[in-house]
């Protein structure tokens, strides 16, 4: 049986220069650690990097998913929590972006000063209304052909039947996770935050982005780049470069 | 050919499939998700035995439930329709 952290945790990158620090990435809705895998080679000697799989795909296929934020933040702040000790920095996409924002929440009570970065890309911020109509109560075949339409999931495993019924659980909790959130605190973090929108993304733009500017109290940018909601996988060297500078600035010892 | 000998045929054609699919497997006991193996990956991977070993030869169920290359040749051997390639 593999441990908790081994269930939870896929290792992408080590560090191979101190001091270093651990960016902490949370996939899309749906989406696979092994994303971020791929950017071990784009990151900056200092930083090592670990995704957080959650239930319902790949080894963790079998279990349960979760119905609401509560259990899922439990769950993975207890996993997480070695790591929030240390000095890192929080990376999330659309879904991945509020978890992230959720996690920084946590470790600036239980651990300030640790979190020296939030990046989040492709997600609205706490108080912005949700864009489009709700996606996650559609029968399977129209949620699965918006899930096309968005890009992100590959076509090849939307078109698997047999696959399908396997991973919709997830994708669709995760989708109707992401639907219902909003701003859970009434207050923003003490982390500066970098937000990253795509130039073409109809889902998550500038106008639901620029928003999270009120949910830091330690400064704020926002960054267009090219690409639409999943620009982080199609898009990813700007993306890499925008984590380098940031982390080159922020991964050192002093303080900022 | 004895049962052993075709188990490892397929081990060793399975091991070359996960290769090719850019997963760091390079013996039986290797896991296919601790490889690096995704849900793309897995469906890849069922296409292609499903080639080899006929329809339903690895249902996905299998392959999540128990996903090491010495496991995934042993639930290809249970279903398989069409014996396993020669040679290799």
């Amino acid at each position: 049986m593999q441990s908790d952290h081994d269930r939870w945790i896929l290792r992408c990158k080590q560090a191979s220069r101190s001091p270093s620090i651990t960016l902490i990435c949370f996939p899309y809705a749906g989406g696979s650690p092994e994303v971020f895998r791929s950017w071990a080679e784009g990151l900056h000697d200092s930083v090592e990097v670990i995704a957080v799989r959650l239930p319902g795909r790949g080894p963790r296929i079998k279990e349960v998913v979760y119905a609401s934020w509560g259990p899922l933040l439990t769950d993975i702040i207890a996993v997480l929590s070695p790591y929030l000790e240390r000095p890192h920095a929080l990376y999330g996409h659309s879904f991945g972006g509020r978890l992230a924002y959720e996690v920084a929440h946590h470790a600036g009570a239980e651990h300030p000063g640790r979190t020296r970065r939030l990046f989040v890309s492709g997600c609205r911020s706490p108080e912005a209304p949700q864009a489009r109509p709700y996606m996650h109560d559609l029968p399977d075949d129209v949620f699965r052909d918006v899930l096309l339409h968005m890009g992100g999931t590959p076509p090849e495993l939307l078109n698997d039947d047999r696959l399908m019924r396997l991973l919709l659980p997830a994708i669709r909790s995760e989708i109707r996770l992401a639907e219902l959130w909003g701003d859970r605190h009434g207050t923003g973090v003490d982390v500066p935050i970098t937000a990253m929108y795509g130039r073409a993304d109809p889902i998550d733009d500038e106008l639901s982005m620029d928003g999270w500017r009120g949910f830091s109290r330690r400064g704020f940018e926002l960054i267009e780049l090219a690409g639409g909601h999943f620009f982080p996988l199609t898009h990813r060297p700007q993306l890499l470069d925008t984590l380098n500078s940031r982390l080159g600035a922020s991964g050192g010892p002093a303080e900022l | 050919m004895s049962e052993i000998a075709n188990d490892q045929r397929v081990e060793t054609w399975l091991i070359g499939v996960c290769q090719e699919l850019g997963l760091k497997v390079t013996t039986a006991e290797d896991d296919f998700f601790a490889a690096g193996g995704t849900s793309l990956s897995a469906v890849k991977l069922i296409d292609r035995v499903e080639e080899v070993f006929g329809e339903d030869a690895l249902p996905p169920d299998d392959l999540f439930a128990e996903s090491s290359i010495r496991a995934v040749a042993s639930v290809i051997q249970r279903n398989q329709s069409r014996p396993a390639p020669a040679g290799s």
